[in-house]
């Protein structure tokens, strides 16, 4: 999509760099439900659901242990041990989630995109915008060491292209990466992570757009499960990632044009996050421009993702930016939300659904005082209890942008692009 | 056998020489031939595993400046890709004037556990690595001014466990 503007003046290029800085509200919940994280801006706030009360990380220390920039990515990983988030302050904290003490600080060199737990807790990876991932080991004894130092060992990289999602397969073996440049990444997940990861295994491409984010689907039958991934092409697509093979795709931006969506332009339907139950029944998936959620349905010997329904949660213009969901419960947690803006909605009811699209509705938006431990969870996890609706708009197209930004390589005119390299400072000399 | 370069000028040069050749040759350089591609973010979208026999680094840019090294052509990194797309047994030759990448090169690959080097046997052996100093532009501009050539030839190996 060629653009004929005028020439990009520093002010602009001021403006867009301040737009990418701005950063997505984000949830993840404790696979046993125990406690529900939400980032937001720099900000983490945690609730603790089984003693309905607020957490205040690190109390008991008299460090700080507070990010100082945006949070990019958080994660509950080792069965619920630990808890990671990362940024753009260029830190990755791995918390302990009994005591939420701040087990150790792992300095990065770039700013963290996206990040990971292997399942037994003894490999921390985390991925930078340059598209490097890195690995730290945890050792046995952390919880009970001081709160210490780490520095991590390159893993593997997609040259020079922001990593935006990182997983561990079901079983372990395999270390998932997504980019920017329309890639999904399958390598070997070695004995010996710190040399390197250097068999690759697979490539699994076929999306048209960035690649956003990944989950799995697996069950008891299918233990090994297949990749369920989200794009900028607005399309869900499942693999078998072993071999890279596309075994289905899911084209949502398609879907949300029959159904109350606010987004005229067909690249709006961006696929921003993706979640997945535990049976492997169901996928849901956020979309840009979408109030509300899509509730997608695998079929394993069929090998197929198909739409459901759309659960919409229109009377306040409800568009997640993140999604969470525990093991055991059938709550979907829903976060949206920007810099200081969060507000959290939660889903029940949707696993119990019927294969038939004309069921009855069993799924409930759950009311503010429905919601697990009420009000008290939305006041601490959200800053106050009321959002107003015109700082959500804007919050909302902010988003979208930096976004789009981030992520949408530009397509500049033959003119602009001549100007551009004329600019260069990193010239060779004359051959 | 392809190339791949990231210049337009440079592909479109690449081109012309290639259809002049069929030219003059008729029937014959039906097997070569040239794309404009970011091959070091891409190879996979062109090349299936294993698919590959041979691959050629010929000349590649130096990128001096330390905050550059990531941008080589041959890194600790792209060696996961290229293992990727070469089968098992299948060659990788690289040569270039400036002895500070030619190292750089050889100690990659060297620490590659995908990469095993060739014995002088079996470089003697290869008719290819011969011709890498003389049978291109480049390496003949080199051999003109006199200049050293640094190889680094390397077998694609199973991983190791």
């Amino acid at each position: 999509m060629e653009d004929d503007e005028p020439m990009n003046t520093t002010e602009d290029n001021n403006r867009e760099a301040l737009e990418t800085e701005v950063a997505p509200a984000l949830i993840s919940v404790h696979p046993a439900h125990h406690s529900v994280a939400v980032a937001v801006g720099c900000e983490l706030r945690v609730f603790d659901l089984r003693e309905s009360g607020p957490v205040t990380l690190g109390a008991k220390s008299k460090e700080v242990f507070h990010h100082k920039e945006s949070i990019r990515a958080i994660r509950y990983g080792a069965k619920g041990k630990i808890f990671l988030s990362a940024g753009d302050d260029k830190v990755v904290k791995i918390w302990a989630t009994d005591s939420w003490r701040c087990l150790c600080s792992v300095a990065t060199e770039k700013k963290v995109s996206a990040v990971a737990i292997s399942d037994n807790g003894q490999f921390v990876c985390y991925a930078d915008k340059f598209g490097t991932v890195w690995v730290v080991e945890l050792d046995e004894a952390i919880e009970n060491q001081a709160s210490v130092q780490k520095k991590g060992s390159p893993l593997l990289s997609h040259y020079c292209s922001i990593v935006t999602s990182l997983e561990f397969s079901p079983d372990g073996q395999f270390i998932i990466t997504a980019d920017r440049d329309f890639k999904i990444r399958v390598t070997v997940f070695p004995k010996k992570p710190l040399n390197g990861a250097h068999e690759i295994q697979s490539y699994c491409l076929g999306h048209t757009e960035f690649v956003s984010c990944l989950a799995f689907v697996y069950s008891q039958d299918c233990p090994q499960g297949y990749l369920v991934s989200g794009s900028g092409d607005a399309t869900v697509r499942l693999w078998d990632f072993a071999s890279g093979l596309l075994l289905h795709t899911c084209d949502v931006g398609s879907q949300v044009g029959n159904k109350e969506a606010n987004g005229t332009e067909n690249n709006h339907f961006v696929v921003t996050d993706l979640c997945t139950t535990s049976d492997g029944s169901s996928v849901f998936v956020a979309v840009q421009s979408l109030p509300g959620i899509f509730l997608l349905s695998s079929d394993f010997s069929a090998k197929t993702l198909t739409v459901i329904r759309v659960v919409s949660i229109i009377e306040e213009d409800f568009i997640p930016t993140s999604l969470g969901t525990s093991l055991t419960s059938d709550f979907l947690w829903m976060v949206m939300g920007v810099s200081s803006v969060a507000r959290v909605r939660v889903i029940t009811g949707l696993t119990k659904h019927t294969s038939e699209e004309s069921g009855d509705n069993h799924y409930n938006v759950l009311e503010d005082n429905q919601v697990p431990c009420g009000e008290q969870l939305l006041e601490h996890l959200q800053g106050s209890l009321s959002i107003d609706k015109d700082v959500f708009s804007a919050a909302a197209e902010a988003v979208k942008t930096s976004m789009r930004n981030l992520l949408i390589k530009k397509q500049y005119s033959s003119e602009r692009r001549e100007l551009r390299k004329r600019g260069r400072n990193d010239k060779k000399g004359k051959r | 056998m392809i190339g791949m370069e990231l210049r337009d000028k440079v592909t479109e040069y690449v081109k012309e020489r290639i259809l002049a050749l069929r030219v003059s040759n008729p029937g014959q350089y039906q097997n070569v031939s040239v794309v404009r591609t970011n091959l070091m973010k891409y190879i996979p979208n062109y090349f299936e595993k294993a698919q590959l026999s041979k691959m050629f680094f010929l000349f590649p840019d130096p990128h001096f400046k330390e905050k550059n090294h990531r941008r080589r052509v041959i890194s600790p990194f792209l060696l996961d890709e290229y293992a990727y797309v070469i089968k098992p047994g299948g060659i990788i030759y690289t040569i270039t004037d400036v002895e500070e990448l030619g190292e750089w090169m050889k100690s990659c690959l060297e620490n590659h556990p995908m990469f095993e080097s060739l014995t002088e046997e079996e470089l003697e052996a290869d008719p290819v690595v011969k011709l890498l100093s003389c049978a291109t532009e480049e390496g003949q501009k080199v051999s003109r001014n006199g200049g050293q050539t640094f190889k680094a030839v390397f077998r694609r190996v199973v991983l190791k466990d």
